[in-house]
């Protein structure tokens, strides 16, 4: 936590040290905060003293007292969510974040999953192999010739995309993009992937009818699936 | 339709999937927090009322990239409204509220909002202990978490050196933390913190918006 901690302090630690209540702060320029974070997640008693200043800095924000405003803050609202769904391919949603109680995580139980496949199966076999309902689609993951899974998108309140994803090998987490014929992509969540195994839920900001695709990219941004939709 | 009280992650993940009531739904959570540290950190409620809504949609636009293993949406989201504040304070009258946090006591029950914020009851534990940390870092403290200032303008303003100031800041933090530590400690215990955190250093203004340009 301090100089008694860490013994005999190296260069790079007493560099992060005088920098590091600035860090818990969040008034680094980006430069620092990489240059120190890159010290601290290899450094343990960097890291620990890190944790305290940072979580004493939260505390410090959290005090303070609430207010009501003048007048109730306006909700932010896409200007056009069909034309501008480009915010959501900003950045990573977060890892395991489906794992810390998001509401779309009961969208997908294997009921669901199964029930939406067979559906989907059904449309497939009588449309041979072409979708013709768009408010059901259904279409299997592959990478070179190699399938991995399947997607299942069902409209109801929101268009819900289900992911059954097997045999990715080698994969610890990917977000999941679903594009439209025009091109505009956006990424809709991150899930972990177990043994090349996961079951996953999201939601698409646009109608089945628009999708092209569901595309599956690993953090380190490979492509790991790609799912065509036809409707 | 919400029907269930999801965590404030979880509303973050749907707000970054665009979902519109999830989006209500944290505003109408956060907007008076927001708002109360806005109004601390500006001291006048129409400029605090346009920081709070910048901050909102400062929210919106980075949802996506909230990563809760680095800390928790409310130190999220509460770092980014302090940030929107300060820099509608930077924007706006700079010079004038660089002034008035000339006049920061902690005891004072002055106009500066600061003082006004950390008078406040609620804040009765933070400020108990803030009052027994030594006051260059006491000062020095409230000037970087609330006021945003960096290490070197705390320096330039208290008139003292570059790694006095720095030191001032660690061990105020450090000193706060220990002060703070015990039964009814407001922090959470060691075993209940993230193996690795550090989420407010990566909401500052730099990084943050790195992140949103996509880099």
């Amino acid at each position: 936590m301090n100089a008694d901690m860490h013994g005999t302090r190296s260069p790079e630690c007493q560099a992060v040290a005088s920098i590091s209540a600035e860090l818990a702060l969040g008034l680094l320029d980006a430069t620092e905060h990489e240059s120190a974070l890159r010290h601290i997640h290899a450094c343990d008693a960097c890291a620990q003293e890190m944790r305290a200043l940072e979580h004493t800095a939260v505390a410090l924000l959290e005090a303070v007292p609430a207010a009501t405003p003048p007048a109730p803050l306006r909700v932010p609202r896409a200007p056009q969510e069909q034309a501008h769904p480009g915010r959501m391919r900003r950045g990573f949603p977060r890892r395991g974040s489906l794992r810390r109680g998001s509401l779309r995580r009961g969208l997908l139980t294997p009921a669901f999953a199964v029930t939406a496949a067979a559906l989907a199966a059904i449309i497939i076999l009588a449309g041979g192999g072409q979708l013709s309902a768009p408010s059901r689609a259904s279409a299997q993951l592959t990478l070179a010739g190699r399938t991995l899974g399947q997607v299942s998108l069902t409209t109801g309140q929101r268009v819900a995309v289900a992911i059954s994803l097997r045999n990715a090998k080698g994969v610890r987490s990917v977000r999941c993009i679903v594009w439209q014929h025009s091109g505009r992509g956006a990424v809709i969540g991150s899930f972990a992937v177990s043994g090349g195994r996961a079951s996953w839920s999201g939601q698409s900001p646009w109608p089945i009818s628009t999708l092209r695709s569901v595309e599956l990219v690993s953090t380190a941004g490979h492509k790991v699936a790609v799912a065509r939709i036809h409707t | 339709m919400l029907t269930t009280a999801p965590t404030d992650e979880a509303l973050l993940e749907l707000v970054a999937a665009g979902d519109q009531e999830a989006t209500s739904v944290l505003v109408r959570r956060y907007e008076r927090r927001v708002y109360g540290l806005a109004l601390a950190v500006l001291g006048d409620p129409h400029r605090a009322q346009e920081a709070a809504q910048e901050a909102i949609e400062r929210v919106y636009r980075r949802a996506a990239s909230f990563e809760p293993s680095r800390g928790s949406a409310a130190g999220w989201i509460l770092t980014i409204a302090r940030n929107a504040a300060i820099d509608e304070r930077r924007r706006t009258t700079g010079a004038q509220q660089a002034v008035a946090l000339d006049g920061l006591e902690l005891s004072s029950q002055g106009p500066d909002p600061l003082d006004q914020a950390i008078t406040n009851e609620s804040l009765a534990a933070i400020r108990s202990k803030l009052a027994g940390l030594p006051e260059g870092q006491r000062r020095a403290l409230v000037l970087a978490a609330w006021g945003g200032l960096t290490a070197a303008e705390i320096a330039e303003r208290e008139q003292v050196p570059l790694g006095t100031a720095k030191t001032r800041l660690r061990s105020g933090l450090l000193n706060l933390r220990s002060a703070l530590d015990g039964p009814n400690s407001p922090l959470p215990p060691a075993s209940h913190q993230p193996a690795v955190a550090f989420g407010l250093a990566g909401a500052t203004h730099a990084y943050a918006a790195r992140i949103e340009e996509g880099a």
